[in-house]
């Protein structure tokens, strides 16, 4: 069926027979749609280069400035450094967590024997189905009755604890270990290795996409993420991460936008630069043990 | 129940939604100012930036408020109702030097129930009348204080690409002509709905009535956010908001000047006034430090502290406005606080969007009133 | 590497031992997550329907009312003619537009073009800005003055709607940005897949003389069943459940006049603005019920792929 192979190499050729005319278009709709990605972040950076009065207007600024950023830096509450500091922990804690769970438990559901497997996959999968909001009570009862709520400092667990392994985790690792042959798991039980070693040493080196897809999304979701800091994170200000500062700029009537787009910038470039390291994943392989189709 | 302030001591949980930073930091000095009258009580200030009402309800539900926190008047019947909030009154009867008779009574009736009072307004925020003075001047058009004045000086106002009169399409804002016609969107102890009855249907009519006349239109038609937007660009004459339009347009719409008067009269005046009080729960742990913070909050002293800057209303009539806010406060005599019974936003949502229909398709005040009064 | 005598010992005398080895394996590998799902998932769905059942307020229970918040569900107008409309419209679109538009991205992207890293970054660029900042910003450029209709204007249309205040193109607004917004994570879910497909298939269907067209359908396409499956379920699931985009740009009433009311803004309706958990949770019953379905049918039409 489908085999791993050194997919360093990109799939099907686009046709370069088709003269180059046919090329330019495809590139040309390729820079238009790539631009049209861009233009909200083009504006958002445009926008925190403004002053207050010209941020309303479709304009280029008068005379761009960093002030905003200034602005931003000196006056939020609790200050930059510190939440950022909170949020690359809380981001990093989950995406491990979300690697690591999910990737034992993708394989156990996708190569593994153990009663009930079926059912709790399923299980699994129902979890996705539960919205936040209809969570919100029982929640947070629990995490009260484990006292990580209101003053405490230990409530940045509570949050954790929300986001520490998500069923999509589980379930796209789970995808892409059953394409990967049985043969590589045979080879290394008949050469002795145990489960773990096998899952450890042979098995995961190989689903590199998987594993760098789980990582962006669980980075990204939850650096960008205000549901449950908001509900837990609230009373303990040290612990606010970067989406708190944003809102402190919106108000009713008063959004403040020059400063509020200056965090957004701030914000966005980590997770660029983040993805951009991890995107190289997507065209190394694997092919650890050199199985060839 | 009477409290010595003095030989109170402990730990108060102080929370509320985080406003404006200049807001925030003249709450600090107020907390400070506080901490050096009572050294024995400290508070710890926990302000929510976003879902305080998520945060309140979770919080609520484990059975840990804060111990003095601000509760929104639209809220307000739901928590007492459902016994999440401390009476007040044996407070108040206990400790005589906190004077309560100074408070707006439209504002106080919002958190009062069955002769209890459940918090103490902290500010308020009715609506005005503003007004562009160089497009009423270039017009020759004075500001209106009546119906009729309000109709001809709004037809006169519009123009080519200027609205005369800019009135947001929603009940917080023609609600505030339901009771200038004399009527109500409920009764006095909001028991019953009377936004269907004709006194209250006339309000709307009139809405309905100047925007057939082009001499009305909504933010929406006119192309931006919200009144005040429209107004700061230029794009209405008039306008009906509250003073928060004041630091928008002094912060982001520098350039247009305006004036604020009281709104025109109808049959009577009215007006709809918004308001957040302190409230101490049931369940909270230190009471009596609470009390303590609120009547200091909610005091002569600490209210004019806290509304100095303009950006807040004092609820107090004894506490003096800051400068140029004379008409607002005005409006607070006379105001309804906008703040009915637990199913009020159905009917809101149904208000509105009833009226978001008339205005595309055409209709009757009649029909939003029975449609909204259906949603109950 | 060195076999253990004991491990060739165990498999060659009992094979029931190695079963449940690895039985105990497994679920050692799922214990944490389970137990996490358990906690803080499925006790929400027991909690929710047990309450559902109940005039529940903040404090706690006022009454049993068996049926009744469901039977005032059917009768809402507002959830029937506005919050079940919407949501499904809405996952009627976005699902199948998303899907197409992450395996046309992905497939573009994962071939040998000039800029590779350029245009697998700015395509995934929408999904790494946050949502609020997108949907405010949305609202802000699709404004009477904004953006939108300056650049309409350019090519010949008039327009002056304010297209995230106006009841009929308020849906199909949020729904183009919902799409824009999540085609970079769909690409990326295809591009994980897209990896496990051999070259070499590739290789002979061009010396058997196939395009790159053919190519794709016949090899690309039915490989990526697994995928389908997995972008599918999450899709629909997450359009089920479509909040933020709503809640941000319309408020909790869902303005304009309910247009952007979906099934969780109406559940979050209930929970933060009249505080009727009860009814709340009737709509989180009724919206899980909804979801099941709509994946079992899912499960059915795509099979579900187990490896040879």
């Amino acid at each position: 069926m489908t085999a791993i192979t050194d997919a360093a190499q990109p799939a099907a050729p686009l046709p370069a027979r088709e003269g180059g005319g046919r090329r330019v278009i495809a590139y040309a709709l390729l820079s238009a749609w790539a631009l049209l990605m861009f233009v909200p972040f083009a504006w958002t950076v445009i926008t925190s280069l403004k002053d207050r009065p010209e941020a309303m207007e479709m304009s280029f600024p008068a005379s761009p400035d960093l002030g905003a950023y200034a602005d931003a830096w000196t006056s939020i509450d609790p200050g930059l450094p510190q939440m950022f500091a909170s949020s690359i922990g809380l981001a990093v804690a989950v995406t491990v967590s979300n690697v690591f769970l999910g990737s034992l438990a993708g394989y156990a559901f996708a190569r593994l024997r153990f009663p009930g497997r079926d059912v709790l996959f399923i299980v699994v999968l129902a979890t996705l189905m539960i919205p936040d909001q209809l969570r919100v009570v029982p929640v947070y009862q629990i995490m009260n009755f484990l006292g990580l709520t209101a003053r405490n400092p230990s409530n940045y667990l509570s949050v954790f604890l929300v986001l520490a392994i998500s069923a999509t985790s589980i379930f796209l690792l789970r995808q892409y270990f059953l394409t990967i042959p049985r043969e590589l798991e045979e080879a290394a039980r008949i050469d002795g290795a145990g489960y773990f070693q096998t899952f450890w040493k042979v098995i995961l080196p190989l689903a590199s996409p998987a594993l760098a897809a789980v990582a962006i999304l669980q980075f990204q979701g939850t650096w960008n993420g205000l549901f449950w800091p908001s509900l837990f994170f609230g009373p303990v200000r040290d612990h606010w991460t970067l989406p708190f500062g944003i809102v402190q700029y919106q108000a009713a009537f008063q959004t403040n936008w020059p400063p509020l787009m200056a965090i957004v910038v701030a914000a966005t470039l980590p997770i660029l630069f983040l993805y951009i390291f991890f995107q190289r994943y997507f065209v190394a392989g694997i092919a650890a043990s050199g199985v060839k189709g | 129940m009477e409290i010595d302030e003095d030989a109170v001591t402990g730990t108060v949980r102080f929370s509320g939604f985080r406003s404006s930073d200049a807001e925030e930091e003249l709450l600090g000095q107020v907390l400070e100012a506080f901490a050096a009258k009572y050294p024995n009580i400290e508070v710890e200030y926990e302000p929510i930036p976003e879902g305080y009402v998520e945060q309140m309800t979770a919080q609520f539900s484990a059975g840990e408020p804060p111990d003095l926190f601000y509760m929104q008047a639209e809220f307000a019947n739901a928590w007492v109702e459902d016994g999440l909030i401390e009476p007040l009154d044996p407070y108040v009867a206990g400790n005589p030097e906190f004077d309560v008779e100074p408070f707006f009574d439209p504002l106080l009736a919002a958190f009062q129930f069955e002769d209890q009072t459940y918090g103490f307004p902290k500010d308020a925020s009715p609506l005005a009348l503003f007004t562009n003075p160089e497009m009423l001047s270039d017009a020759g058009v004075e500001v209106p204080t009546t119906w009729d004045e309000l109709r001809t000086a709004s037809e006169a106002l519009t123009s080519d690409g200027v609205a005369g009169l800019c009135v947001g399409s929603e009940l917080p804002r023609v609600g505030a002509f339901i009771y200038q016609a004399g009527g109500g969107i409920y009764n006095d102890d909001k028991s019953e709905l009377t936004i269907a009855e004709p006194a209250a249907v006339e309000g709307i009519d009139l809405y309905l009535e100047l925007h057939e006349s082009g001499a009305l239109q909504s933010p929406a038609e006119i192309g931006a956010g919200w009144c005040g937007e429209a107004f700061g660009q230029g794009l209405a004459a008039m306008t009906m908001e509250g003073n928060w339009l004041v630091p928008a347009l002094e912060n982001d719409f520098p350039d247009t000047s305006y004036e604020i008067a009281e709104l025109p009269q109808g049959a009577e005046q009215g007006n709809l006034a918004f308001t957040v009080s302190y409230s101490i729960g049931a369940d909270s742990e230190n009471k009596e430090a609470a009390w303590v913070l609120l009547q200091y909050l909610a005091g002569p002293e600490g209210m004019a502290e806290w509304t100095s800057l303009g950006l807040a209303l004092p609820s107090r009539d004894d506490v003096e406005p800051a400068e140029g806010r004379e008409a607002l406060v005005a409006g607070l005599e006379y105001a309804t606080a906008y703040a009915f019974e637990r199913s009020f936003p159905d009917v809101q949502g149904a208000f509105n969007n009833e009226l978001t229909r008339v205005l595309a398709d055409g209709g009757t005040g009649q029909e939003i009133a029975d449609a909204a009064a259906a949603a109950r | 590497m060195a076999s253990t005598s004991v491990a060739a010992g165990d498999r060659a005398t009992n094979l029931g031992d190695e079963r449940s080895r690895e039985a105990r394996v497994g679920l050692a590998f799922i214990a944490v997550p389970m137990a996490l799902f358990l906690t803080l998932q499925i006790f929400a769905i027991f909690y929710a329907f047990f309450i559902s059942f109940w005039d529940w307020g903040i404090r706690g229970p006022r009454d049993f009312v068996g049926l009744a918040n469901y039977s005032d569900l059917l009768g809402d107008n507002v959830f029937i003619g506005k919050a079940i409309p919407n949501t499904l419209f809405y996952t009627a679109i976005v699902v199948p537009a998303q899907m197409a538009l992450g395996l046309s991205l992905a497939v573009i992207v994962n071939q040998k073009i000039r800029g590779q890293t350029f245009f697998r970054a700015a395509f995934y660029f929408p999904a790494i800005a946050s949502s609020a900042a997108i949907v405010v910003l949305f609202t802000f450029l699709t404004q009477p003055a904004g953006l939108l209709n300056t650049v309409l204007g350019f090519v010949g249309i008039e327009s002056s709607l304010n297209w995230t205040n106006n009841p009929g193109t308020a849906l199909p607004s949020i729904m183009v940005l919902a799409v824009w917004t999540t085609s970079g994570t769909m690409m990326l879910f295809y591009l994980a897949s897209l990896q496990s497909i051999s070259r070499e298939l590739y290789e002979a269907a061009a010396l058997d003389g196939a395009n790159w067209w053919t190519a794709f359908w016949k090899i690309t396409f039915p490989l990526l069943k697994p995928a389908h499956f997995f972008v599918a379920a999450v899709s629909v699931i997450g359009a089920l459940q479509m909040f933020d985009q709503s809640f941000i740009a319309g408020g909790s009433d869902g303005a304009p006049a309910n247009a952007l009311t979906t099934m969780v803004l109406f559940l979050y309706r209930a929970t933060a603005a009249t505080f009727e958990f009860g009814y709340a949770a009737a709509v989180g019953v009724v919206l899980l019920v909804f979801i099941m379905t709509l994946t079992l049918i899912q499960r059915r039409l795509f099979g579900e792929v187990q490896a040879s």
